[in-house]
């Protein structure tokens, strides 16, 4: 039905102009008729500028009647010139309503955009958490740093525990809205402290801001369920991950 | 009405009837001028000066030469200078709307472009 329509329009038109047998005597007139044909033919101002084209029409056919009043060309100039601005409105007011339709979907598409890169950062967030054996636990998502990564009985991190430090420091670096809470479990509580800061000092160096990362050692008084005990072959380091308000994060 | 048949007075009728359609064509002419100063205000507005230069010269060139033509008691010529003015200026504002609306739209196309390929470089 959209098809007939265009084609009628115009061949409305054509029968108006044919039937008013006078047009030719106006060439001004003449010309705003063909142009107004041509704009007929062109979808977008039907279907975009519908009020706009009806308006020139209606000043085309203002034109017949004077024209077939024997009214003055000052007079049917005057209006075939009114009717021509008119079809340029028409013309105009199409374009800018396609582009109104390309704004709309340029919007669109910058939001399915913006949905595939927070995807695909999500995917790399949780590949590297996985790298990190990252574990969701009551407390939220948790990478825990064995012992043997550092020195025994020391606060110093072998180079394998430092490789994993700097993974986490690309995750922090990557996702400012992450902070880290250090938390260190070993049988005494100076080395638990030490150790906390040496991670914390290792972070800082790779970049991460000291304010996002808070640090607390622990003795063997807290020991975390579903853990064994605190001993000298137990001791390990968590770092737990939550969003800047403080909340920890269950995942991602 | 029959004593307008006669010869004599045709005249003078016709006169009457031209002096009191000159007289109407005064507030008209008057009047029109003063909607297409709003009209090309408005085209101004939307940034003619810009995207339909010529479009917005021509309706202040008409609208000029319509107050001239008022000072020359030529209140036909007036009224019509009015109109395409206002015609002109109406166009000048849709080029304008257009315009902006489109460099909106290209502007949206190249940066999401642009952050296509940055997501598609990231994804690599």
């Amino acid at each position: 039905m959209q098809n007939c329509r265009y084609l009628l329009m115009p061949l409305a038109a054509i029968a108006l102009v044919s039937g008013c047998c006078s047009t030719a005597n106006n060439s001004s007139l003449t010309d705003a008729y063909n142009s107004y044909i041509g704009a007929l033919t062109d979808p977008g101002i039907t279907d975009l500028a519908a009020i706009e084209i009806t308006q020139a029409g209606a000043l085309l056919d203002e034109a017949d009647v004077a024209l077939n009043k024997g009214e003055s060309d000052d007079a049917i100039d005057q209006l075939a010139y009114l009717a021509k601005q008119q079809i340029a409105i028409a013309q105009e007011t199409a374009k800018q309503k396609t582009a109104e339709l390309e704004i709309a979907d340029a919007i669109a598409k910058r939001k399915q955009i913006g949905l595939v890169e927070k995807n695909a950062e999500t995917e790399a967030v949780k590949q590297q958490l996985k790298q990190l054996n990252a574990r969701k636990t009551g407390r939220g998502l948790t990478i825990t740093l064995d012992d043997d990564l550092f020195r025994a009985q020391k606060a110093q991190l072998k180079p394998i525990g430092l490789s994993n430090v700097v993974k986490l420091a690309d995750i922090l670096n990557q996702y400012s809205q992450y902070n880290v809470s250090i938390e260190s479990h070993s049988i005494n509580p100076g080395l638990s402290g030490r150790r906390s800061y040496a991670v914390r000092r290792a972070l800082i160096g790779m970049g991460v801001g000291g304010g996002r990362i808070r640090t607390s050692g622990y003795a063997d008084t807290i020991p975390v369920a579903g853990t064994a005990a605190v001993s000298q072959s137990n001791q390990w380091l968590e770092v737990i991950l939550s969003d800047a308000s403080g909340r920890y994060l269950s995942e991602f | 009405m029959k004593q307008f048949n006669r010869p004599g007075n045709i005249g003078i009728t016709l006169a009457a009837a031209i002096f009191i359609a000159g007289c109407a064509n005064i507030p008209a002419s008057k009047e029109q001028i003063a909607v297409s100063k709003v009209t090309i205000d408005n085209a101004v507005n939307e940034g003619s000066r810009q995207f339909a230069e010529q479009q917005l010269k021509s309706a202040l060139e008409k609208i000029d030469a319509a107050e001239q033509a008022i000072a020359d008691k030529d209140y036909l010529s007036a009224r019509h200078l009015a109109e395409q003015a206002q015609a002109d200026a109406q166009l000048a504002a849709a080029m304008a709307r257009s315009a902006k609306a489109r460099k909106v739209a290209r502007e949206l196309q190249e940066s999401n472009l642009m952050l296509q390929q940055e997501t598609e470089r990231n994804a690599q």
